[in-house]
């Protein structure tokens, strides 16, 4: 697909898809629905709030405006987003859609026949294929906006010089990053959800909770290059892990890591879905990758010198031993 | 005004480097380096050392030779080996570095002027 091929399938493809999968059953069941349909349920799946068709239609209908202008603006937008906004706006706004899409779908098929709202029921797989389906949604989306073009990161860096390694010698880099913020965080998330468990709903603080156990997966992370490439290790028990094998790097090298330019902190983005993630602690020196087929990952850590100098010294070697075989 | 900074992130780095083709045998060039990097504080005291097996498997040598080498920081003081908590460097380990040295150089100059081992061992005694 040339670009504008793909600008049409975000601006208005996708767009399309969303709002058939809502509308179609929609008009389809229109005149078997009962005069008010459920519209909320609470924890125990009874409905508990109700609408006329046309509320929910009006209501379903600017929250798809909202999510579909989102893809609109990157997909026919002129100007050029900074490199990991583009995606996230699109899979944002394809998600929301895909939700709204959804519920008008679920109300329409789903209490179609009924002699009244308070008859309605919620069928766990339809949650699931609701909120499956607009994930597939927003991924699609965010997938075609990281290949339109966009800004160029402002600080490229410098390719550091190789090592001066003997043929037998070997070289392994380690950093390891503490931070406090996740742990704050976590204890602030975790104070929340035991709150809210005790006032409230239950299944808000069991999120709210494992929210609060995955902010901390931050607090510690250890960053080791090698022979193998660069891995690095989340938490405590340093699982997860993310790895960028040496193969698959062209360079390395040290940059200022400005969050804004990455989407903020934490992990960002996707390799896969935009092309480009971060692993952001703070503001300041990271390291580089420029990986060959394009996508770019990035990680804060102090000297980033010494793991570009080394991961370049070891994608020149493997290019040597694939040379001679 | 009092300005209160609070240390939000904290890196700790080191490069590890051995030659497979020099004399020098591998578990000592390793020890070697983590005595080095106690001394200049590359190593901080209290850290925690990456596990043996990812060390090994970076650096393409056998976990025996890592192990080797920690057991040996161990014995000089430099090193705590707990099971199941990894290795830190210990408590006191910058001024044991010294003193490992000059333990090293006093062997080996004694034995440059041919003392054997139970007179070397006297001569530390002597002084206690």
């Amino acid at each position: 697909m040339n670009e504008w091929a793909r600008r049409l399938a975000l601006g208005a493809g996708i767009p399309l898809a969303i709002v058939a999968a809502g509308l179609v059953p929609y008009l389809a069941f229109r005149s078997d629905l009962p005069e008010r349909v459920a519209s909320h349920y609470g924890v125990s799946g009874q409905p508990d709030g109700s609408m006329t068709p046309e509320q929910l239609l009006l209501v379903v209908g600017v929250m798809m405006v909202l999510g579909l202008g989102m893809c609109a603006v990157v997909a026919l937008g002129r100007h050029r987003f900074q490199p990991m906004v583009a995606p996230a706006m699109s899979f944002i706004g394809a998600f929301i859609a895909g939700l709204a899409a959804g519920i008008l779908a679920m109300t329409a098929i789903g209490q179609r026949g009924l002699e009244q709202w308070q008859d309605a029921t919620l069928s766990p797989w339809a949650l699931i294929l609701w909120v499956g389906g607009s994930l597939i949604a927003g991924a699609a989306a965010a997938r075609i906006a990281s290949t339109l073009p966009s800004d160029d990161l402002d600080d490229a860096g410098d390719i550091p010089p190789v090592m001066d390694l003997a043929p037998g010698e070997q070289v392994f880099s380690t950093a390891t990053v503490s931070a406090r913020w996740p742990l704050m965080l976590g204890l602030v998330n975790l104070i929340l959800a035991l709150v809210v468990t005790a006032l409230a709903e239950p299944w808000i603080g069991m999120f709210l909770m494992l929210a609060a156990i995955a902010v901390t997966t931050f607090s510690r992370i250890r960053v080791t290059a090698d022979h193998t490439g660069l891995t690095v290790r989340y938490g405590f028990l340093g699982w997860p892990r993310t790895s960028v094998p040496i193969h698959r790097i062209a360079t390395a090298r040290a940059i200022e890591v400005r969050p804004s330019e990455w989407g903020g902190w934490g992990y960002r983005g996707n390799l896969t879905l935009m092309n480009r993630a971060a692993v952001v602690l703070r503001a300041g020196p990271g390291l580089r990758l420029d990986l060959k087929d394009g996508k770019i990952f990035a990680i804060t850590i102090d000297t980033p010198e010494t793991p570009a100098q080394l991961l370049n010294t070891e994608t020149s070697r493997l290019e040597r031993t694939q040379g001679h075989a | 005004m009092i300005a209160i900074k609070i240390v939000l992130v904290i890196i700790e780095h080191m490069l590890w480097r051995i030659d497979t083709q020099s004399p020098q045998p591998l578990h000592e060039q390793l020890a070697g380096q983590i005595r080095h990097g106690i001394a200049t504080g590359e190593l901080a005291e209290g850290e925690k050392l990456p596990p043996a097996r990812d060390l090994a498997a970076g650096l393409k040598v056998n976990m025996h030779t890592v192990l080797r080498a920690f057991q040996t920081l161990r014995d000089e003081g430099l090193l705590e080996v707990r099971r199941g908590r990894g290795t830190t460097v210990a408590a006191d380990a910058k001024s044991n570095t010294r003193h490992v040295e000059l333990a090293r150089r006093l062997v080996s100059e004694a034995r440059r002027a041919g003392l054997g081992n139970r007179e070397i061992i006297r001569l530390v005694e002597v002084q206690l």
